[in-house]
């Protein structure tokens, strides 16, 4: 059985001029210890799958239209709001993108570690909860004497650290990082990942990664998940997509990545826009943009496709290859 | 939590900097801890008792043995004021607080479940706002009965919206804040995230809401007891006192005067508290 398991889920976001098709059909599955990333442009839809299996899509206008998630095989779209709330910070952590606004400016670092742990584990004394508080700040690197300060005196660096504490703090099963390195400094990026990359390896979480940066994705995760208007163009083992990108969009987000052994004058992105997701086109919603496209792609969405094994591609460009999946 | 309490104070420390260099809050305060301390203190202050008849020295103008001169039945007129204060401070903060719990539960289950609970409570409160506050509290105290108590709930009640519009507007723009939205990542639920999370972060506009609600109330209780529906007789009640010395204006002028003006310089120097408190609490104005 897998930790956790995503089938076929839609998102839709409903306003009162136009629905908004945030997610549409996105699967995956990992098991225990697993990192998958997900890539993707801003609006692709990283995020709102991410807060679906929290289930804390801003309802309204956001709205799960079908689709089952199973965490260790059981439904999570159908337990009870108040069951769900014991599995948030517990079995499932998720970190934000942004240390300087997600951390409450007017408590502790310490008192909001402590409050995640009071939580999860009725019964705890304060007492306690503060004693492991402190230790988890010195997992993450932090002196646990800077446990009575208050966010505003951490720097960037440091504040996502905590943030990552708070996570942790009671150990979860699963791990949702929503561009956790995307607000600081380069530098601080790489400790801040080396940071995420051990503590996962210890502690055996299994991870999502949201990011939009492929160098981080190489440097963390096992599996990689290419959005593109909310949809898994392409899903498969790291080495697989980046050694084998078979999807005309992964082929172009690489090329866009300039080579340091290469003079050149201009970088090749890709041309156009990401459609508009509340008026998807009628076919395959990168066809717009595709260097290939072809006749059938302006009306048909082509299903995912199994290349090799484990590694799936939405493109009509591979169905000659492979095996029809859907 | 030992070394959480010890290094707490950091930011309360950078407002108190930027109040103090406020010259004008400062005095406000000053006059407002001064005249505290009066009413507090009023027994050990004066050595005559706040209802002792004294008709030998009936109308005596301000001297050495009585500083603000004595009343109609020949009572100090200062022990009077002070033992006023107590009852003006008492009403003006319990009043406040009355306003403060009710409007500002309403405001912040309002802005934080939105829609339809929102529009409820804030068309209603519109309606209740919409009635003058003053005739709103006459209307309540007379139907309830004179007294200190039913004064007490009748200024409070009808300034519940004014406070319930500034948590709403506080609590919405705290409520999207990306740090409300991680704790109910970790599993809060809403009246821990209500109580815990955001009131504390929306805290500095109701302070000053409240600290400039105290002088209206004062003000309040006073016109309520100078009608008669506030305060009873004997107890000393600033506007009681104009409302009895107003017969006496054109031979005894302290009667009237000492009492106004102890209303108007506590409310100016509530109002300087209130104005400087919404400066040193904006972190626009942070210099």
């Amino acid at each position: 059985m897998k930790q956790l398991e995503v089938q076929g889920l839609h998102v839709h976001y409903i306003t009162d001029t136009a629905v908004v098709k945030a997610v549409n059909g996105v699967s995956f599955a990992l098991d225990k210890g697993e990192t998958l990333g997900l890539v993707g442009e801003t609006g692709a839809g990283k995020t709102t799958t991410a807060l679906s299996i929290l289930r804390l899509i801003p309802n309204p206008p956001g709205k799960i239209m079908e689709g089952e998630i199973f965490l260790d095989g059981s439904p999570l779209l159908k337990i009870k709001e108040s069951e769900m709330r014991k599995l948030r910070g517990n079995k499932i952590a998720m970190i934000f993108q942004d240390p300087m606004t997600s951390l409450n400016p007017v408590l502790t670092v310490g008192d909001q570690i402590a409050e995640v742990i009071k939580f999860h584990n009725k019964g705890i004394s304060l007492a306690d909860a503060h004693k492991r508080a402190a230790e988890m700040l010195e997992v993450v690197g932090i002196e646990a004497g800077r446990m009575g300060e208050y966010p505003h005196q951490f720097s960037g660096g440091m504040k996502q650290r905590v943030v990552i504490a708070i996570a942790l703090a009671c150990n979860p099963d699963i791990l949702i990082a929503d561009e956790p390195t995307t607000a600081l400094d380069v530098t601080i990026q790489a400790q801040v990942l080396s940071l995420m990359k051990k503590l996962k390896k210890e502690r055996e979480t299994t991870m999502i990664m949201i990011t939009h940066d492929l160098g981080v994705v190489a440097n963390i995760c096992d599996k990689v998940g290419i959005m593109y208007a909310g949809e898994i163009v392409e899903y498969g083992t790291l080495e697989q997509v980046y050694r084998n990108p078979l999807h005309p969009y992964t082929k172009g987000l690489f090329a866009s990545i300039p080579d340091l052994n290469k003079e050149v004058h201009r970088l090749t992105p890709i041309k156009g826009l990401m459609p508009d997701p509340s008026n998807l086109p009628a076919g395959c919603a990168f066809c717009p943009r595709c260097p290939v496209a072809e006749k059938q792609c302006e009306t048909q969405n082509p299903e995912k496709t199994e290349a090799e094994e484990g590694h799936f591609v939405a493109c009509f460009c591979c169905q000659t290859k492979g095996k029809s999946h859907g | 939590m030992e070394t959480a309490t010890a290094k707490r104070n950091s930011q309360a420390k950078e407002t108190m900097r930027r109040f103090l260099k406020n010259k004008a809050a400062v005095v406000g305060l000053i006059i407002i801890i001064l005249l505290t301390l009066g009413a507090v203190f009023a027994n050990v202050i004066t050595p005559y008792a706040f209802d002792k008849q004294d008709l030998v020295h009936r109308f005596e103008l301000p001297s050495a043995s009585h500083l603000l001169g004595t009343d109609e039945f020949g009572r100090d007129m200062l022990t009077r004021i002070l033992y006023g204060a107590r009852i003006s401070l008492f009403v003006g903060i319990l009043s406040v607080s009355v306003g403060c719990l009710v409007g500002g539960a309403l405001g912040a289950l309002a802005a934080y479940y939105g829609g339809k609970i929102d529009n409820y409570i804030m068309r209603f409160l519109d309606i209740w706002h919409s009635i003058p506050s003053l005739l709103l509290a006459i209307s309540l105290a007379s139907a309830m009965g004179p007294g200190i108590g039913n004064a007490i709930i009748a200024i409070g009640l009808t300034t519940i919206p004014s406070y319930a519009r500034v948590v709403r507007a506080s609590v919405m723009t705290v409520k999207n804040t990306e740090y409300i939205e991680a704790a109910r990542c970790l599993g809060a639920n809403a009246p821990r995230i209500i109580l815990r999370h955001i009131i504390p972060n929306a805290l500095a506009p109701i302070i000053v809401q409240a600290s400039l609600g105290v002088a209206g109330a004062i003000i309040t209780t006073a016109s309520l007891s100078f009608i008669g529906l506030g305060v009873q007789p004997p107890t000393p009640e600033w506007g009681s006192m104009l409302s009895k010395g107003r017969q006496y204006i054109r031979n005894y002028w302290h009667l009237v005067t000492f009492p106004g003006m102890f209303i108007m310089i506590t409310v100016i120097s509530l109002n300087l508290l209130g104005d400087g408190l919404r400066d040193a609490l904006d972190p626009r104005l942070k210099r």
